[in-house]
C-alpha cells in the first residue's frame, strides 16, 4: 500500500526532472545558427573601438603613469591600506568594508607612459580586428581583456555603458564569433571556392549551426532580462517614478542633455507633466514587462520595437547614445538569425539561392529537426 | 555550401554538466551583486544578500560584473562635480589662484572623453560619508580625492594663465551639486535652468601637491567662522539663497581681490583666474559685486557686503513670477475677494510666509475692513 501511494509522487517528480533537464538542455544547448552572434559580435566591436577611438586624446589622465587614479591609491585600495584609520576606529565596521578584487593589465606595467599607451594601442587593434572578425577567438579574448583593464586600472572613469558592453564580450568568448559575417569566413569561403564569386555571397556564406552560438545567445538573453528587472523593479522604490516626474528630472539634466528642453513647459500649465507621467510609465512598463514578455513569440517584436524607441529616446533627451546601442546590442540577440539573414540581404541587395530545404542558410540533415535560438 | 564539423552540433555530456553549473554559479554571483547592493539609506540591502555577496564578490569583480543596473533610481538626482582651487605663490606674499572645474562641457569634442570625466566626479562621491565620521567622506573616496589632488597637481604644476607665479602650494576641493532641477512650474515662474543659484558649492578639504590633508588658511577659517552670523540674517526670509554667494564673496575678496591689486584689469583678473562657470554667470548677472571688491578693505564686514549684494540683486534680477499654484488653494482662500484687487498683490492675511520654498514670503497685512472673510470662512481665525 504504501509504495502505491508513493508510486505517483516519485513519477510525478521523475517526470518533473526530465521534463526540466530536456528544457534546460533545448534552452542551452541546441544548436543554432550564429549569424545573430556574429550581428553582435560586429556592433559590440564598433562600440568597442568608438570607446576607445575618440577618448585616445585623454587615455593617459585615464590610465596614465600620473591618472586620476594613480597606482599608489590604487594599491591602498586593493590592499586595504586606506581602512587602516578605520579599523583603529571601530574594527567590525572596517571588517564589513569588501575592498577591490579588479584585474588589470595596466596594474602590472612599469608607469612609462609610452608603454601604457602601447599596449592601449595593441588592444585597440584587437579590438578592430574583432569587429572585422579576424582572428575572431583571439582578438575577442584581447578586445574583452582590453577593455576590462582600461576600466579597472580607471577606477572611477565607468559608466553602465562598460558593463555592458564587457557583459557581452565575456559572453562572445564561448562560442566562436566569426563563423560568419567575418573575414574570417569570408577567407575561409574564398579558399574554398571559385575566386570569382561575389563577395556578397561569400560574407553571407551561411555558418554550421553550433551549441556554442546558441549557448552564448542564452548568456546574453537571460543577462539583458536580469538588467530590464533591476532597473525596473528598482525605479518602482522612487517616489518621482511613481509621481510621473523623473523623465522630467532627467529632461533638465544638463549635465547630460543635448539640448534645452525647457521650452516644454510652456507648452501648457501641466503639459510637461503629463508627457514626463506618459514617458515615465512608458520605461517602467517596458522595463518590468521585458523579462517576461519578451520569451512569448506575440510579444517579442512589440518589445523589441518599444525598446528602440526607448534606448532612441534615452539618447535624444540625455545623449548617451554609444550606452543605448549597446543595450539595443544587447537586444540583438532576440532576432531569430533568420531575421537577420533577411535584413542583411536585403541590405546588401543580395538574393540567397533557394537551396531547397535550409534551415537559415544551412542544408538540413536528412529528418533533423535543427533549432534556433529565439 | 559549407558543411560544418558535426561535433559543433551537439556538446559532449560532460561539457553540458561544466556548463550547466558554470551558469548555476555565474547567475548566482550577479544575483547576489543585484540584490546586495542598497538602492538608497531607506531601502537598504536585505542581510542574506549582503551575506551571500561576500562569497562571490571576487567573481564579479574579476569579471567587473558588479553593477546592480539601477539606473537613476530611487530617484534621478543632481550630477555632482568637482571644483579645485589651486593656489599658486605670488609676490610679495601674496597667493595667485587658480579654479579648475571637472568637468566643464565645452572642453571636450567629444561626449565619451566628457562621459569619463563625469563618472571620475560622480563616483568618488556616491560612495556616502565616513560610517564613524558623518563629516568625511568614505574611506575609498578619500583615497581616490587624494589621488584626484596628484593628479591635479601634476597637471597644474605652474599657472596656466600667470607665468611669474610661484609653485604650486595648495589645492581645495569643492564637492558640488545642484541643490535640484526646475520643475516646469519652476521654469514658468522664471527659475530657469541657467540660474547659478542652483549651485551648491561645499568645501571638503585642503590638500598639498602630494595629496595629503592640510590645514585650510587661516585668514579663510576666520573669514568662514563669521559665515552662520552673515547667514543668520539671510535666514529670517525665504529668499533663495545660495551657497554660491558666501564662495564667490570669498573668491572676489581674495582671489580676485589680489590681481586686482597687481595691476591686472578686471577682464584679465577672471581670465587668471578661470572661475567655474557659475561663478561666472553670478558675476555677469551681479557685476557691482566686482566694484565692491575693487573698492571695499578686505574684511569680514566687506565679506558680509559682498555676500548681501550677491543674494539681493541676484534674487532682484532673477525675479519671479507668480503662478496659479503658490496661491492658496481654492477651497481656503478668502471666499470674499475685493473684485477690482488681485489675490497676487493682495494676500491673505493667513496666508503662510511661503508657498514655495523658493518664493518669497507672503507679507501678512491687516484685514480691510470691508473685506474681511466671513466668519464661516475655513481661514478665518
Amino acid at each position: 500500500m504504501w509504495r502505491s501511494l508513493v508510486q505517483p509522487i516519485r513519477d510525478y517528480f521523475r517526470e518533473l526532472g526530465r521534463y526540466l533537464g530536456r528544457g534546460w538542455d533545448h534552452f542551452w544547448f541546441a544548436p543554432g545558427d550564429p549569424t545573430a552572434i556574429a550581428v553582435v559580435r560586429i556592433l559590440t566591436g564598433t562600440i568597442l573601438v568608438y570607446i576607445h577611438l575618440v577618448t585616445l586624446s585623454i587615455v593617459l589622465d585615464l590610465i596614465g603613469a600620473h591618472a586620476w587614479v594613480d597606482l599608489q591609491a590604487i594599491h591602498a585600495l586593493r590592499s586595504g591600506a586606506h581602512l587602516e584609520e578605520l579599523r583603529q576606529k571601530n574594527p567590525r565596521i572596517a571588517e564589513d568594508i569588501i575592498t577591490p578584487m579588479f584585474f588589470s593589465v595596466y596594474y602590472y606595467l612599469p608607469q612609462q607612459n609610452w608603454l601604457i599607451l602601447t599596449v592601449h594601442c595593441l588592444f585597440l587593434l584587437a579590438m578592430i580586428t574583432f569587429t572585422l572578425g579576424l582572428f575572431t577567438r583571439l582578438s575577442n579574448f584581447l578586445a574583452w581583456l582590453g577593455h576590462l583593464s582600461y576600466i579597472t586600472r580607471g577606477f572611477t572613469t565607468w559608466f553602465g555603458l562598460d558593463t555592458v558592453i564587457l557583459m557581452l564580450s565575456f559572453y562572445l568568448l564561448f562560442t566562436d564569433s566569426g563563423a560568419t559575417l567575418s573575414l574570417d569566413s569570408l577567407l575561409r569561403a574564398w579558399r574554398q571556392r571559385s575566386r570569382g564569386s561575389d563577395w556578397r555571397e561569400l560574407l553571407l556564406a551561411p555558418a554550421p549551426p553550433s551549441w556554442s552560438a546558441n549557448f552564448a545567445t542564452r548568456l546574453i538573453q537571460v543577462h539583458l532580462c536580469i538588467i530590464y528587472a533591476c532597473a525596473g523593479l528598482a525605479k518602482l522604490q522612487g517616489g518621482t517614478w511613481w509621481a510621473g516626474t523623473a523623465v522630467w528630472i532627467t529632461m533638465m539634466t544638463e549635465e547630460f542633455t543635448p539640448m534645452d528642453f525647457q521650452w516644454l513647459a510652456h507648452l501648457g500649465r501641466h503639459t510637461w507633466w503629463w508627457l514626463s507621467a506618459i514617458l515615465t510609465a512608458f520605461t517602467i512598463f517596458l522595463e518590468v514587462s521585458f523579462p517576461f514578455l519578451i520569451w512569448t513569440r506575440f510579444w517579442r517584436p512589440i518589445l523589441l520595437f518599444l525598446a528602440l524607441l526607448l534606448h532612441g529616446g534615452i539618447g535624444f533627451i540625455m545623449g548617451l547614445g554609444s550606452f543605448q546601442v549597446a543595450m539595443l546590442t544587447a537586444c540583438a540577440a532576440f532576432i531569430s538569425p533568420e531575421g537577420w539573414r533577411w535584413f542583411l540581404s536585403t541590405l546588401l541587395r543580395y538574393k540567397e539561392p533557394t537551396d531547397g530545404d535550409r534551415v537559415s542558410g544551412h542544408p538540413r540533415h536528412q529528418g533533423e529537426r535543427i533549432p534556433v535560438p529565439a | 555550401m559549407i558543411p560544418g564539423p558535426m561535433s559543433s552540433l551537439t556538446a559532449q555530456r560532460w561539457v553540458k554538466v561544466v556548463l550547466s553549473l558554470f551558469v548555476a554559479w555565474h547567475f548566482f554571483a550577479i544575483f547576489t551583486a543585484v540584490t546586495g547592493q542598497s538602492t538608497s539609506l531607506i531601502h537598504p540591502a536585505p542581510l542574506p544578500a549582503l551575506q551571500l555577496a561576500r562569497y562571490t564578490h571576487w567573481y564579479q569583480h574579476l569579471l567587473f560584473m558588479h553593477n546592480a543596473y539601477r539606473f537613476y533610481v530611487p530617484d534621478p538626482g543632481p550630477v555632482q562635480t568637482l571644483w579645485f582651487r589651486l593656489q599658486y605663490a605670488g609676490e610679495r606674499g601674496r597667493k595667485v589662484a587658480y579654479w579648475y572645474e571637472v568637468p566643464r562641457r565645452n572642453e571636450f569634442s567629444w561626449r565619451m572623453s566628457y562621459q569619463r570625466y563625469m563618472s571620475v566626479t560622480m563616483l568618488v562621491q556616491m560612495m556616502g560619508p565616513d560610517p564613524t565620521d558623518q563629516t568625511r567622506l568614505h574611506p575609498t573616496s578619500e583615497a581616490l580625492l587624494s589621488s584626484y589632488v596628484r593628479h591635479v597637481a601634476h597637471r597644474f604644476p605652474r599657472h596656466p594663465q600667470v607665468p611669474d607665479a610661484g609653485p604650486l602650494q595648495r589645492i581645495e576641493v569643492y564637492l558640488v551639486s545642484r541643490t535640484t532641477y526646475p520643475t516646469g512650474y519652476d521654469i514658468q515662474r522664471g527659475l530657469t535652468l541657467d540660474d547659478p543659484r542652483w549651485y551648491r558649492p561645499v568645501y571638503y578639504a585642503s590638500y598639498n601637491p602630494a595629496g595629503e590633508r592640510v590645514q585650510l588658511e587661516i585668514s579663510l577659517q576666520i573669514l568662514r567662522e563669521q559665515l552662520p552670523n552673515i547667514l543668520a540674517n539671510f535666514r529670517d526670509t525665504s529668499e533663495f539663497f545660495s551657497a554660491l554667494f558666501p564662495l564667490t564673496a570669498e573668491i572676489l575678496l581674495y582671489d580676485y581681490r589680489f590681481r586686482w591689486e597687481s595691476g591686472t584689469d578686471r577682464q584679465t583678473a577672471l581670465r587668471q583666474l578661470n572661475l567655474p562657470e557659475p561663478v561666472q554667470q553670478l558675476l555677469r548677472i551681479v557685476p557691482e559685486a566686482l566694484d565692491l571688491a575693487e573698492t571695499k578693505p578686505v574684511g569680514p564686514a566687506t565679506y558680509s557686503e559682498l555676500v548681501g549684494t550677491l543674494h539681493t540683486l541676484c534674487g532682484a534680477r532673477r525675479g519671479l513670477r507668480l503662478l496659479e499654484d503658490d496661491l492658496l488653494p481654492l477651497g481656503v482662500r478668502p471666499r470674499v475677494a475685493p473684485p477690482e484687487t488681485s489675490p497676487l498683490t493682495k494676500p491673505s492675511a493667513t496666508a503662510p510666509e511661503s508657498l514655495h520654498p523658493l518664493l518669497p514670503p507672503f507679507q501678512p497685512k491687516p484685514p480691510q475692513k470691508n473685506h474681511s472673510p466671513k466668519p464661516d470662512s475655513p481661514t478665518s481665525p
